[in-house]
């Protein structure tokens, strides 16, 4: 009730009561009731230009529990403009709540929120109450507490009537002091430039700053140059003193080097003066020696002198002896005489005894040898008859198949050689063929002039045209050339149809082979028809050499056969050769004998072809080219000749084959 | 009067170069040579139109000679060279597979064949 009272005492009582408060102990007032008092009053003394809230919201913005309690039961029992009152207490800002507020009071320890309320207030018809609020300008109504402890408020016009709330002249009469608004911009104002001011002089002091770190800076500079030098400085003296004290070091090297060298020095100088001290003891010795030995010389010396006079004594002895052995010589020289005539008497006696009894020892050991050979003989000749029985045999045997060998191989080189013949044949062959040909046709050419001339009748003809045409119609023809080639052409085929007849004989002789009588026969056309037969192998790359003697006289034989074998020895002799040669063919007679000798300069034989050289079927051409038989059976038809074969050869020399054979 | 082609007869039988000359004297302008470098001096001197050797020439064989010739005068065709001789053996027969020469014309020779022979050669 003493409460109630309160609130309800005008703004001027509370305000008289509120200015001697805290002196009025009497008053029984608390700061907090002073606070209800005052918003209560400006709840009800300001007008709210809508009025058709159904309560009348207030909101408190503290934590003070003082103020709370007091706002509460201010609220409970109070109405404000004929309204209940609603109280929401909070500590923060909710936008909301104040939105639908009529009045917030923001108490002193929630002062930092008030800015935020205002800017949700503004122009919103909600009325603002501050407590000890120092920015002006933007209070509405603000309580506070005058330097002499009590408590007055303030109004700031123009922010209520923002706020469209209609003030009512009894709070100005109630006391409150009104703001001045242009005294608070002024003040604003001035705070600004005082600022200003003081951003000015901060700007300044901040220039200066920067004025003396740039010079810092400069100086830093010079002192990191100058340090820079310094330490080059140093670089390079820590360079020298490196240099130096490497020299240092060297010297040191090199002192220490002396040192021992001068150590050394001494070293070899101890040694010597220790090997002068040898030396001299040395030379003392031989000092001592030496007196010896002179002592010993002086001694010798006396000994010497005796021994001369000794030495005089003998030599008279020797000489006496002399005399003496002389007269014995002569007579030793007679005696010595005599015993040489008695020994030689003795050796010559001795001798003939022995030369005597040699004789007669070799005598009878040479009978005994004598009978012992010939029984040996004696045996020897019968195996000899048993083996030449059986050897007979097996010749006739040989002899046989020789025959057929002989055949065969004469058919295979005769077929060897028939290309080369064929050959051979051909080209005279052509001569004739192609001559005759030639000559049909020289003969066409000169044929029309003849018949013209042989038409000629000296009598009718007018001699002279006729002429003119003989000579055109020569002309015409060639007759001069046909006529001038007639004869060389006939001369070709007489060659060529020589030479084939030539080649046929050659032939022939080697097929009479077959007649098996003996008939005398030139063995240099053997020679020369194997020669011929032969010709196509060796004619571009071998010269042959004849020297026939014509002392060489025809020999009885089988010519054939005889053909057979020089052809074989001359297919050799060409075959030795492998690129360019020469084949010497030479007869003679020599000791009743006729000689054919066959030298090649080809590949020559070694030791082992000679020896195998006449072996059947020993051959060294590759295999096919040769039977292994051409050798051996000319070893037979020489031997059937009673004749002999000669081989001379050495590798790489030539060979040289010589027939012998008898003359009858 | 016509040029007449040239023609190079070469064999070691003078007798055959007689012949074969005064037989086609008529039908072509005839040189004949023996083998070797007479040959060569022909064909370096003359534009020889055909070739025709033997094949058995002394020191070489015609088959040599064609394939020399071919070597020191490219601008001779080896279709413009002619082999005689007595028959056609191997050796001929893998030189004409190698070298491609023309013809082989076998001896003896009959006049009318073989101037068939060198008058087909010229023309090809």
């Amino acid at each position: 009730m003493k409460k109630t009272h309160l609130y309800r005492m005008t703004l001027a009582i509370l305000l008289a009561m509120a200015t001697g408060w805290f002196n009025k102990a009497d008053a029984q007032l608390t700061r907090t009731e002073v606070i209800g008092g005052y918003i209560y009053n400006f709840g009800n003394k300001i007008k709210w230009p809508k009025d058709n809230f159904p309560e009348f919201n207030l909101v408190l913005l503290s934590s003070n529990t003082d103020i709370i309690k007091e706002l509460g039961k201010m609220a409970a029992q109070e109405k404000i403009h004929g309204k209940s009152i609603k109280l929401t207490v909070s500590n923060k800002v909710d936008r909301a709540v104040i939105k639908k507020s009529q009045m917030v009071f923001v108490a002193k320890d929630k002062s930092y929120l008030y800015l935020d309320v205002f800017d949700i207030a503004e122009g919103s018809g909600i009325l603002l109450v501050s407590e000890d609020y120092s920015l002006k300008s933007y209070v509405m109504l603000n309580i506070y507490s005058t330097d002499d402890q009590k408590l007055e408020f303030e109004i700031n016009k123009p922010n209520i009537i923002n706020q469209k709330l209609l003030l009512s002249d009894e709070i100005l009469l109630m006391g409150g002091t009104e703001i001045d608004v242009a005294k608070v911009y002024y003040k604003t104002q001035k705070k600004l430039r005082d600022m200003e001011q003081e951003i000015n002089e901060l700007s300044k002091q901040a220039d200066q700053l920067r004025d003396m770190i740039a010079k810092g800076n400069a100086s830093l500079d010079k002192q990191l140059q100058a340090t820079r030098k310094q330490h080059e400085i140093i670089q390079s003296q820590t360079r020298e003193i490196n240099s130096q004290q490497k020299i240092l070091k060297e010297e040191l090297e090199k002192a220490e080097k002396y040192k021992t060298e001068v150590g050394l020095y001494k070293k070899k100088l101890q040694d010597n003066r220790e090997l002068l001290g040898q030396l001299q003891h040395r030379l003392d010795q031989n000092k001592r020696t030496l007196q010896l030995q002179k002592q010993e010389i002086d001694s010798s010396k006396k000994i010497l002198e005796n021994q001369y006079v000794q030495i005089d004594i003998i030599n008279n002895e020797i000489a006496q002896k002399n005399r003496s052995i002389k007269d014995k010589t002569i007579t030793i020289i007679k005696q010595k005489n005599l015993m040489l005539v008695l020994l030689l008497v003795i050796v010559v006696i001795g001798s003939l005894v022995l030369t005597l009894l040699f004789e007669y020892r070799q005598n009878h050991r040479k009978a005994n040898k004598l009978a012992k050979q010939k029984q040996l003989i004696d045996k020897i000749n019968k195996d000899l008859q048993a083996n030449n029985e059986e050897l007979l045999a097996t010749l006739d045997n040989l002899k046989q198949t020789q025959q057929h060998l002989i055949q065969s191989e004469k058919m295979a080189s005769l077929g060897m050689l028939s290309a080369g013949i064929a050959h051979e044949i051909n080209n005279p062959i052509n001569f004739v063929y192609a001559g005759i040909n030639s000559l049909q046709r020289d003969f066409e050419d000169i044929d029309p002039v003849i018949e013209e001339i042989r038409k000629l009748d000296p009598e009718r003809d007018n001699l002279k045209e006729k002429l003119l045409l003989i000579n055109k119609l020569k002309r015409e023809n060639y007759f001069d050339e046909s006529y001038k080639a007639i004869p060389g052409i006939i001369a070709d085929i007489r060659i060529g149809a020589d030479r084939t007849a030539e080649i046929v004989k050659g032939l022939r002789s080697f097929t009479r082979a077959d007649r098996d009588n003996l008939q005398p026969y030139n063995l240099h056309e053997g020679l020369d028809n194997s020669l011929l037969l032969l010709k196509n192998k060796y004619k571009n790359s071998i010269d042959i050499i004849k020297d026939y003697k014509l002392e060489v006289p025809e020999i009885l034989c089988y010519p054939g056969k005889l053909n057979q074998a020089f052809l074989n020895v001359l297919a050799n002799a060409i075959d030795a050769i492998k690129d360019k040669g020469k084949i010497e063919i030479s007869t003679y007679l020599k000791s009743q004998q006729v000689n054919i000798s066959i030298k090649d300069n080809g590949i020559g034989m070694d030791a082992d072809t000679r020896m195998k050289l006449f072996d059947p079927f020993f051959t060294t051409k590759d295999v096919g080219s040769g039977t292994g038989l051409g050798m051996s059976i000319t070893y037979g038809i020489i031997q059937e000749h009673k004749g002999r074969i000669k081989v001379i050869s050495e590798p790489g020399e030539g060979s040289e084959i010589i027939i012998i054979l008898p003359v009858k | 009067m016509k040029q007449r082609h040239k023609v190079l007869y070469v064999d070691d039988e003078s007798s055959n170069l007689r012949i074969f000359k005064d037989t086609f004297r008529r039908d072509f302008e005839v040189f004949t040579a023996i083998p070797g470098f007479d040959a060569f001096d022909i064909l370096g001197q003359l534009a020889v139109d055909v070739v025709i050797t033997d094949q058995r020439i002394p020191g070489m064989t015609g088959v040599d000679l064609l394939c020399e010739i071919s070597k020191r005068f490219s601008e001779i065709p080896p279709n413009r060279l002619i082999l005689s001789g007595y028959m056609e053996d191997e050796h001929i027969k893998e030189a004409f597979e190698k070298y491609k020469l023309s013809r082989f014309v076998p001896k003896p020779w009959n006049y009318v064949e073989l101037l068939e022979i060198i008058n087909k050669t010229i023309k090809t």
